[in-house]
């Protein structure tokens, strides 16, 4: 079932295009990450998506209801978490949390309690006496605590710990479990990695790229390094296809390897071979393709 | 809905409003307290204010009345100026607050994240303005109230409510007018000069009309006027005479105006 759908969405702010056509679906259960650089239209994305701004043209809805002539319903079915969440001053979180709960009419007292002994946050304290990291926490648990259909996260880790973004992940997984349909925007590419389906790749406005993270990986450089019980030849490497920066040295091996590892394991097998280690893929070096434009 | 974001809104701003409201208990106090002293000096107090120029006396919002006279002295001292001055600060710090200064503070996004109509939070928005000032302008009667028999000023209190009513009606219009430049426009500058613009115009308009006759036609554009300007022209005293409906009536009007103008303007726009 499509959950989110971003048809030809495009937005202007006076003369200056910050989205630039973007369509996509996103299905039920799906996590789906958002990146892009700065400046490139995520937050304006969702800031429409949220009914903040108005598209310029094109339409977006949520569970088939427009989300500007459906404001009310679309935003009643989504938990949003803003990249650095602003509250009153003055409210406890608590306070916070039940006013959400009173627009809801729903009761998560025990959810909201869970989620804040699991995220170690002081719900009882006034927002002006905590850290940026214990107010996201608030607005994660804001998010959470009413189970919504749909997540929208706009850089939610921010300013989190480790063990607390780990917790996160765990979080988002269950929820996901549960028919949660997740849209991430994220520079925490490890994040995504763990957590994301399929990402979408902005950049200056337009949408450069919408795969799984499995096509994803698979397209990664990684690092192979063989060591032999002899020195091959290397030109029986030499026109594999996908292997790069080929060097020799002694009896060690070591390429740049895209795709898959057919073509280097049928030569190096050909050789008595002592050892195999390769190194993850390197997916900030495939973003970075993309946000600068040279992505493919 | 409505219910509900109003009473979390005057929640929110009870502490403020509880300030304001001492503050003004005590200015009022003090105002009166001091009343005794001018009564028994009332022929040299007369002499004295005889010595200012009409012009300057309208200025500050004399009324004709000796200033020996509880409703002289009041007028010139308190609902002159003080009164309005601090009733349309804290009307026009509610109305900018409200809409563009959660937009310039972001916590706007929060709340409209959740599934209320961009209608339903202007209504609600408007009519806590309106709540507050209610609660501040009783305060102030109160005190005005307990202070004019404790100092035993010859005034009826009904006259003291209407007029402290009247106060409330001309810090609504202004925060009224600056409540819809807030939410058109979102932008804090703009409200705040508007609001605060057109009351210190309207009032120099209001008090100067009297002598300067092509301001003649420029006063019925001052919310000034329809406070007290239109009471002098008639030769009234509204602290002698009570309320007029006439005054009452245009800036009712005027708030009602404004109040649909925000509910229309605010959700066609972008938040900021």
């Amino acid at each position: 079932m499509e959950m989110i759908k971003f048809d030809n969405l495009t937005k202007y702010y006076g003369p200056i295009l910050a989205v630039d056509n973007v369509s996509l679906d996103i299905e039920q259960g799906e996590i789906f990450g958002y990146l892009g650089p700065n400046g490139s239209g995520k937050t304006t994305t969702i800031r429409c998506m949220m009914d903040f701004i108005r598209p310029s043209s094109g339409v977006i809805t949520v569970e088939g209801k427009n989300s500007v002539t459906e404001s009310k319903f679309t935003r009643s079915q989504i938990g949003y978490v803003p990249s650095d969440p602003v509250f009153y001053d003055r409210s406890t979180g608590d306070q916070v949390l039940n006013f959400v709960d009173s627009i809801y009419n729903v009761d998560s007292s025990s959810f909201r309690m869970e989620l804040s002994e699991r995220l170690d946050c002081d719900l009882s304290r006034k927002i002006s006496t905590l850290s940026r990291g214990n107010r996201q926490k608030i607005a994660l648990i804001r998010a959470f605590m009413f189970k919504p259909s749909v997540l929208v996260l706009d850089e939610p880790t921010t300013g989190l710990d480790p063990l607390i973004q780990r917790e996160f992940n765990e979080i988002i997984k269950e929820l996901r479990e549960n028919g949660t349909t997740v849209f991430l925007s994220s520079h925490v590419l490890s994040e995504v990695e763990e957590l994301c389906d399929r990402v979408g790749i902005l950049n200056v406005g337009g949408l450069v790229a919408l795969e799984t993270m499995g096509d994803i990986k698979s397209r990664a450089v990684r690092q192979i390094e063989i060591e032999f019980e002899s020195a091959p030849s290397q030109k029986e490497f030499n026109d594999i296809t996908g292997l790069d920066n080929i060097v020799l040295k002694d009896r060690i091996l070591t390429a740049d390897i895209r795709g898959d590892f057919n073509g280097i394991i049928k030569a190096a097998s050909k050789y008595s071979v002592l050892n195999i280690v390769t190194r993850e893929p390197n997916l900030d070096e495939i973003f970075l393709e993309y946000y600068q434009g040279s992505g493919n | 809905m409505l219910i509900k974001l109003m009473k979390y809104d005057l929640i929110r701003e009870s502490r403020s409003l509880l300030f304001w409201s001492l503050g003004i208990s005590f200015i009022t106090f003090l105002l009166c307290a001091f009343y005794p002293t001018i009564k028994d000096q009332a022929s040299l107090m007369d002499e004295y204010m005889a010595s200012f120029p009409p012009e300057m006396v309208a200025f500050f919002g004399g009324s004709g009345s000796s200033i020996a006279t509880a409703s002289g002295y009041l007028s010139l001292e308190l609902f002159g100026i003080m009164a309005p001055a601090i009733f349309v600060v804290y009307g026009c710090r509610l109305a900018v607050g409200s809409i563009a200064g959660e937009e310039y503070s972001r916590t706007i996004e929060l709340m409209l994240s959740l599934p209320i109509k961009r209608d339903i939070f202007v209504v609600a928005r408007f009519i806590g303005i309106a709540m507050n000032l209610l609660l501040l302008t009783l305060s102030f009667v109160s005190a005005l109230i307990i202070s004019a028999a404790l100092f035993n000023m010859d005034i009826s209190p009904f006259i003291l409510f209407q007029n402290g009513l009247n106060v409330w009606m001309l810090a609504m219009s202004l925060a009224s007018l600056t409540f819809f430049v807030s939410a058109a426009r979102g932008a804090r500058g703009s409200a705040y000069a508007v609001g605060y613009g057109v009351f210190l115009v309207g009032y120099i308009i209001s008090s100067l009309a009297v002598f300067v006759e092509w301001l003649g036609q420029v006063k019925y554009l001052s919310f000034v006027y329809y406070y007290n300007g239109y009471y002098a022209e008639a030769d009234l005293n509204s602290l002698v005479d009570g309320i007029l409906v006439t005054p009452w009536l245009v800036m009712s009007s005027s708030i009602i105006i404004f109040f649909v103008l925000a509910i229309i303007m605010f959700p066609k726009r972008d938040i900021r």
